[in-house]
């Protein structure tokens, strides 16, 4: 077991360069750099940059050098001082700007996946071992129903709903008061009153989907050989079930823990927008649009890394309760 | 014949059937079958003939949306009235009492039988603490001892190990001990040995004979192989199209077969030696026409359709009775009825019967 998680451990390495390389690459790939921007900007408002002006700025921030150069320097400086450059657009260094948008990111990606799992989980063994009863067809009603409503039409009505009928403030996840104040117990009473409609909205999707694969795995396994062989044994049909099928058929869920951090960024977005919340989606969506290189980078670099660690967790613990795998 | 053997169970004219949308398919059309203490009784027949619902039924496994229609299943209890296991509710107490402790079951693939992701020892150990509430640690050494017992080497080491680490013949010795581990009075073995390479089907099949003496134990061995009939069994009971067509010890069965099911059975095994199937050389003699639909309702004796010795107007009309054409020897087929015509019987003999 030690030997398949240090073995793994080292693979990371590469994959996290290889990603460091690419997406800095794919950063630098449009035409035109912050300073593009910059002008067009100006030039909208009516002003006007001189040439040497411009190209002054583009000296002081490096915008000069060649790509590898960069990237080089980069690196370097992530690695030996944890700075990942500096935000153009936020006049701020990329971290300071980035890190509590990451944390937020990372905890509504763990309340949504803490959602789908106590959805998906119970309803998804119900609907297998009682198949085609009303409860397994309510199920798979909403189960289709979630996965085909769009994240950012159920995050409008969601926050109607709530705004209208139970008159919760929506929108962000603190009150005005709580926004800029320092961490207390208020505000994190305050956020687990926000947390639950991002909560539910990005949850809803991978609840259904989680739904109809546990109930598809479950019922190839139900029919397996050894569970007519546990209950020949003389044991409690749901004992059987939740003992054998059931933790043959749970890999799906601890593989979605590597899959929900990219989910998050890149399939809610517009459910960022819609509901104003402080995550990474929004702010990577607006750096990307000004080629705010080093802020884009550095999101795409950490969140590419946190999906790899997720991936690591979710193989080691695959093959902690599958020892399968552990022995390949 | 069997005094001295304890009757264990008994089934009575049991019926099993499985409503479909496309109509009702009749699994077990009335079986009869006595297991006594000390005795193999061999179930053969084609694949489909209802075996394994025998099988499961024995212990109230019958899947959905299968249903017992009719009959009995009576268990014997000590100093108690029998029980009869058809009434009993599928996943309530008693049932899962009996499950195991008092009839245990070897299934037929050694690999999926088994949980891959649990180890051996949780898997044998289990049967043995839900039915002889011992500690985990008592568990685990009469585990131990099973595993010597039917012969897996480094018994103590194998608990920790997985399904997937061990060989198919291994593997069945595991399910052989995890099916003896609480002391059954009858073991069914349903195609125990069929997955298997033909030595270590022999080496399982020794180990269930040298058990069976050891324990005073009933064992039903389910089979389509008549090679593992002759070897291990006492008596053999024929199943054709979900009822029993012939029942005899085993030696009967071979040298006088009495019904042309069986007779057909067993002159489509290749011999070495003969001229096979006793017909021409190079050609196995089969049994003309398939095994009907099973939705439908074929009247009288279910074989009509394929027997070669078929009466017109006997055999189509009602099931054939059991008759007893000797001490031991009985047999449901109409040939031997007293009831019909010697000309009619005669008729028919060498002739063939109508395929399809």
């Amino acid at each position: 077991m030690w030997a398949f998680v240090i073995r793994r451990l080292i693979y990371m390495i590469p994959t996290v360069f290889i990603i460091s390389l690419v997406s800095f690459i794919i950063i630098e790939l449009p035409p035109g750099d912050y300073m593009t921007t910059l002008m067009a900007s100006m030039a909208a408002e009516g002003g006007e940059m001189g040439q040497e002006e411009i190209e002054a700025l583009r000296r002081i921030y490096g915008l000069d050098q060649p790509v590898y150069v960069r990237y080089i320097n980069w690196m370097r400086n992530i690695i030996t001082r944890w700075d990942f450059g500096y935000s153009f657009e936020w006049r701020a260094p990329v971290w300071d700007v980035m890190g509590s948008r990451l944390a937020m990111t990372v905890v509504i990606s763990l309340a949504s996946l803490l959602f789908s799992w106590v959805i998906a989980l119970p309803t998804g063994i119900y609907s297998a071992v009682r198949q085609y009863s009303v409860g397994d067809y309510i199920f798979t009603f909403f189960g289709f129903l979630g996965l085909a409503t769009p994240n950012f039409l159920l995050a409008l009505v969601v926050m109607f709903l709530a705004h209208r009928y139970l008159g919760l403030s929506v929108g962000g996840l603190f009150s005005e008061q709580y926004q800029m104040a320092p961490w207390s117990l208020g505000k994190v009473v305050d956020l687990m009153k926000h947390i639950w409609i991002p909560m539910i909205i990005v949850g809803t999707a991978s609840s259904a989907s989680l739904l109809r694969i546990t109930r598809a795995n479950l019922l190839d396994e139900l029919r397996k050989p050894y569970v007519e062989t546990a209950r020949a044994k003389g044991l409690r049909m749901w004992r059987v079930v939740l003992k054998y099928p059931v933790r043959i058929a749970l890999n799906p869920f601890i593989s979605s823990i590597g899959f929900v951090l990219p989910q998050l960024v890149s399939g809610s977005v517009i459910v960022g927008v819609v509901l104003n919340l402080p995550t990474t989606g929004p702010l990577l969506l607006r750096a990307l649009q000004s080629q705010d290189m080093y802020l884009a980078g550095s999101f795409t670099l950490l969140l590419a890394t946190m999906t790899v660690i997720g991936v690591l967790i979710s193989d080691i613990l695959l093959a902690w309760i599958d020892p399968r795998i552990r022995y390949d | 014949m069997h005094h001295g053997q304890n009757k264990i169970l008994q089934i009575k004219n049991l019926h099993v059937e499985f409503p479909l949308k496309e109509g009702t398919v009749r699994a077990l059309q009335g079986v009869d079958l006595t297991f006594f203490s000390r005795e193999t009784l061999g179930l053969v027949g084609e694949s489909g003939c209802g075996k394994s619902m025998t099988a499961r039924a024995m212990l109230g496994l019958v899947p959905e949306p299968g249903e017992v229609t009719q009959g009995e299943i009576l268990l014997a209890r000590k100093d108690q009235d029998p029980i009869d296991i058809t009434k009993l509710h599928p996943d309530g107490e008693v049932i899962r009492n009996i499950r195991g402790a008092d009839i245990a079951m070897i299934f037929q693939e050694p690999m999926t039988s088994l949980s891959p992701v649990h180890t051996i020892g949780n898997q044998i150990m289990e049967a043995i603490i839900l039915h002889q509430k011992t500690s985990k640690e008592r568990a685990a050494e009469l585990a131990v001892e099973m595993l010597q017992a039917v012969g897996l080497p480094d018994a103590s080491r194998q608990l920790s190990t997985y399904p997937f680490e061990l060989s198919g013949g291994m593997r069945q010795r595991v399910m052989v001990a995890m099916a003896l581990s609480c002391d059954p009075k009858l073991l069914i073995a349903d195609e125990a040995t069929t997955a298997l390479d033909v030595t270590i089907q022999a080496q399982i099949l020794n180990l269930l004979k040298d058990i069976q003496e050891e324990r005073d134990m009933s064992i039903m061995v389910v089979t389509h192989n008549l090679g593992v009939v002759a070897a291990v069994t006492h008596r053999v009971a024929v199943m054709y199209l979900g009822r029993i067509v012939e029942e005899a010890p085993v030696e009967m069965i071979f040298e006088q077969p009495k019904h042309p099911y069986t007779q057909g059975l067993l002159a489509s095994v290749p011999k070495v030696g003969s001229k096979v199937g006793g017909r021409q050389a190079g050609r196995l003699q089969t049994i003309s026409g398939d095994v009907p639909d099973p939705l439908l309702q074929v009247s009288g004796c279910t074989f009509h359709l394929r027997c070669p010795r078929f009466m017109r107007g006997i055999c189509d009309r009602e099931v054939p009775p059991f008759i007893e054409t000797s001490e031991d020897q009985q047999v449901r087929c109409y040939l031997y009825s007293e009831d019909v015509p010697e000309a009619e019987k005669a008729q028919t003999a060498g002739g063939e019967g109508p395929r399809g």
